[in-house]
């Protein structure tokens, strides 16, 4: 049972990460690892929501937030899977908190459009105003821009604590073949996805050599018993 | 009392709010520049001179302060409207992909890359609350840094620019942003795998970074990984349902 004040505590977190998306910021806090930290901090089990935020981090990676493109809103939907997750045996439960993870990005990701549609009415509304610099009307506009962001962050992180509560209380985690099964595919995808990323995004051949280099590195350190 | 420039700055930060697919930033900008333009006493001045900052601009969200700076500068200098429009027009471009190529593709990964080796190697939530702090301290920095260069600079702000040498930053930052990635990838996998699930977690995980690799070689124009992943449990459910 998770106290109402960890619940409102959960869904402000999620808020935050969903403005932190294209409004306020664009920093850290839309980032899956972070995301998925501060909802483990405060449900108590950091080290859950260190694990599945690692694992969306993954996915994330392969994405680049270039304004006009559309992409997933991983933050509150990392909030959610952790909600599921935390307290749980994680082995057992990181699939399932990635589909969480997964699902709810992708259908948190469309809202974004629906916030640049209104965006566009309200521009359009302002528009002889804005055409003659009335700077009331430019504040007016972009205030009210930025609030329909505020209502879209809420209503996504309030849908992701709750689809997260809700595949808690339903006891979603299968029985152990099944659940490491999913959190072996989960981590396939995941490899698949940052090294897809990283390859993809190195355009000149030294980054290449670099990031096969640091790839290299990596499974050195890793075999290090 | 906040500065103008003080003011500018933290309207800079959610500068994104009203971006719509027709005048992009434009109107943001335009909020972004209001207490800049305060400073012309004339009103019509400062009016033509918001509707101008409200037109259409497009560039990277941690680099408008440069547009803006240089523009109101421009607007302080009484340049023709015509010039300060093709200002814009030409910063937008170059200022997109320089904010590109050297925070999306460049700090943040370095920067996420960074917290997930530490993490893997157990220093745990302080080193996500240091990555916090650091990239924040980096937005911050060049929004301040930026403003300040486009409003010293004004028409010269593509010399100033150049001088400062931000463009040479990309290289470095993207070969460190492909070393802590690449290095970040086997120590998440195995800190995720560990002793459970073990050594399919761990062969899945090697599989998975094959495919991503040969993927974005021949840039086979696959499903993400995403897409793959959710369909690749689905069937691993059903099939698990059927015997």
């Amino acid at each position: 049972m998770i106290a109402a004040g960890t619940i409102a505590a959960l869904i402000a977190w999620g808020t935050l990460a969903g403005l932190d998306l294209v409004s306020l910021l664009q920093s850290l806090f839309a980032r899956p690892l972070v995301a998925g930290a501060g909802a483990g901090w405060l449900l108590g089990d950091v080290e859950a929501g260190l694990r599945i935020g690692l694992v969306l981090e993954l996915f994330a990676l392969d994405v680049v937030p270039v304004g006009s493109s559309r992409y997933p809103d991983f933050g509150a939907a990392t909030v959610g899977a952790v909600v599921f997750g935390a307290a749980t045996d994680w082995p057992l439960s990181l699939g399932v908190a990635t589909v969480i993870g997964l699902g709810l990005a992708i259908a948190a990701g469309t809202t974004v459009p629906l916030t640049r549609r209104l965006n566009a009415r309200t521009v359009r509304s302002h528009s002889a105003r804005l055409a003659v610099g009335d700077a009331a009307a430019v504040s007016a506009v972009h205030l009210r821009c930025l609030g329909y962001d505020l209502v879209r962050s809420v209503a996504v992180a309030v849908m992701a604590v709750a689809v997260g509560l809700g595949a808690r209380g339903l006891g979603l985690t299968p029985e152990p073949p099944l659940a490491r099964a999913l959190t072996v595919v989960a981590l396939g995808g995941a490899a698949w996805s940052v090294a897809h990323g990283a390859m993809a995004s190195a355009r000149s051949g030294a980054r290449w050599r670099y990031a096969l280099g640091g790839l290299v590195a990596g499974v050195i350190l890793a075999a290090w018993p | 009392m906040m500065s103008d420039l003080g003011r500018t700055v933290v309207r800079l930060l959610v500068v994104q709010a009203s971006w719509t697919y027709e005048r992009m930033q434009g109107v943001g900008i335009g909020f972004a520049s209001l207490p800049l333009l305060g400073r012309l006493t004339d009103p019509a001045r400062r009016a033509a001179a918001v509707a101008r900052a409200t037109e259409y601009f497009n560039a990277h969200p941690y680099l408008d302060g440069i547009a803006v700076g240089a523009a109101a500068k421009a607007e302080f200098d009484g340049v023709p409207p015509a010039t300060i429009q093709r200002l814009k027009t030409a910063l937008a471009g170059p200022l997109g992909s320089l904010g590109d190529q050297l925070f999306w593709i460049g700090v943040l990964p370095a920067v996420t890359a960074a917290v997930i080796i530490a993490v893997t190697l157990g220093a745990g939530l302080p080193a996500v609350a240091v990555g916090v702090g650091s990239y924040l301290g980096i937005r911050l920095y060049v929004t301040i840094w930026g403003t300040r260069l486009g409003l010293e600079s004004g028409l010269a702000v593509a010399s100033a620019l150049k001088a400062s040498r931000l463009t040479d930053q990309v290289r470095r930052v993207g070969l460190l942003a492909g070393v802590l990635v690449g290095a970040a990838a086997p120590l998440a996998g195995r800190w995720l795998a560990g002793s459970n699930p073990g050594a399919a977690g761990t062969a899945a995980f090697a599989l998975g970074t094959g495919f991503g690799i040969v993927a974005a070689l021949v840039r086979f124009r696959v499903p993400t990984a995403r897409q793959v992943t959710l369909v690749v449990m689905a069937v691993v459910v059903l099939w698990h349902w059927s015997v």
